[in-house]
């Protein structure tokens, strides 16, 4: 069996030992740096979204839409059909809405109480004489 | 004289590194000037790609001077950095060496003809056709050992792995390493036709 010639292994692997050229140098430099440079930006976005998260919060915290002062339940917030907002509607008293949407002027309330009225079914459940009596009134009115 | 001129050497390197630490980046651009040669040539030994090569001395790099502050000088910067190369080495060679098989099985490269090369050719591809048969870690043993003239303990910590497992990758690699060019470096290393 021929020995294995380890020398001249040797002398083979130091002749094909690869050198880096002056580009490569730069381009590893280069690399490096922008690399160093994105991690950074990326630490930077980091703590600029965390802060802009706890700010959210804290206002939220803040501001709690949710509390129990509110008369209208919370859960009013989250329907998602129309029909669902109609049903969820009905099951407040008509005061609590009027409440929340008219505040609590008296006048204000009056009007919409009398716009929202079916005048003529109510009319329609009166006797003819008491229809009359009513219009004869309404006419002294005026 | 040598032992001196090594301490001066090491002191003159921890004051360096101290000062990377500190966030000089001028410091870690001494570090970087100073050892990425090295630190391409085992890259390139284990991956036989320059571009290649370079991704991973630049994420080495860029490792290291993340972790910066965490190296405590227990073995040299160049050390740790070329543990750092090395993972990166064998998880991109593992990656690669996927293909080198589907290579062999398509019979792609199973005969190599560098008749016609130069010398300087014909010995860069035979060395690299040669370590192409190894598996990562074998491989790495090897590069480690011959780029670097290593010992078994210094390729062990490099590795992270036993010495005695160290013994049996570079055992198997220079055996393959043989076979492989008596067989195709015959004008140099004999036929195995001879054994």
């Amino acid at each position: 069996m021929n020995e294995f010639d380890e020398k001249k292994f040797d002398e083979i692997w130091e002749s094909t030992m690869s050198v880096l050229t002056p580009r490569e140098m730069e381009k590893i430099r280069g690399g490096i740096w922008h690399k160093v440079e994105k991690h950074r930006k990326a630490l930077k976005f980091r703590a600029v979204f965390v802060t802009t998260a706890i700010i959210i919060i804290a206002v939220i915290i803040a501001i709690d839409p949710f509390s129990s002062g509110n008369n209208i339940d919370q859960n009013d917030f989250f329907v998602f059909s129309e029909k669902d907002y109609w049903q969820q509607l009905e099951k407040i008293p008509e005061d609590e809405i009027i409440y929340e949407v008219i505040d609590t002027d008296i006048d204000s309330i009056a009007n919409v109480m009398i716009y929202e009225s079916d005048i003529e079914s109510a009319i329609s459940t009166l006797s003819n004489d008491e229809q009359e009596e009513l219009l004869v009134a309404l006419a002294d009115e005026i | 004289m040598e032992a001196k001129k090594e301490n001066w050497r090491h002191d003159l390197e921890s004051e360096i590194i101290q000062k990377a630490q500190d966030g000089d980046t001028e410091a870690f651009e001494n570090l970087m000037t100073a050892h990425q040669t090295q630190i391409f040539q085992l890259a390139y030994r284990m991956l036989d790609n320059r571009d290649d090569a370079l991704d991973v001395v630049q994420e080495a790099f860029y490792r290291a001077w993340r972790s910066l502050k965490k190296f405590r000088g227990e073995s040299s910067f160049r050390l740790w950095v070329e543990t750092i190369a090395t993972r990166l080495c064998i998880s991109k060679y593992r990656k690669k060496r996927v293909f080198i098989g589907i290579e062999e099985i398509i019979g792609l490269g199973s005969k190599p003809n560098w008749d016609d090369e130069i010398d300087a050719d014909k010995y860069r591809k035979a060395i690299a056709s040669a370590l192409k048969r190894l598996t990562a870690r074998e491989r790495m043993a090897f590069v480690l050992r011959m780029e670097e003239k290593y010992s078994t303990e210094e390729v062990a910590k490099v590795m992270n792995i036993s010495k005695g497992t160290v013994k049996t990758l570079l055992h198997r690699a220079k055996e393959k390493m043989k076979k492989f060019l008596r067989t195709n470096l015959l004008d140099e290393f004999g036929s195995i036709k001879n054994e």
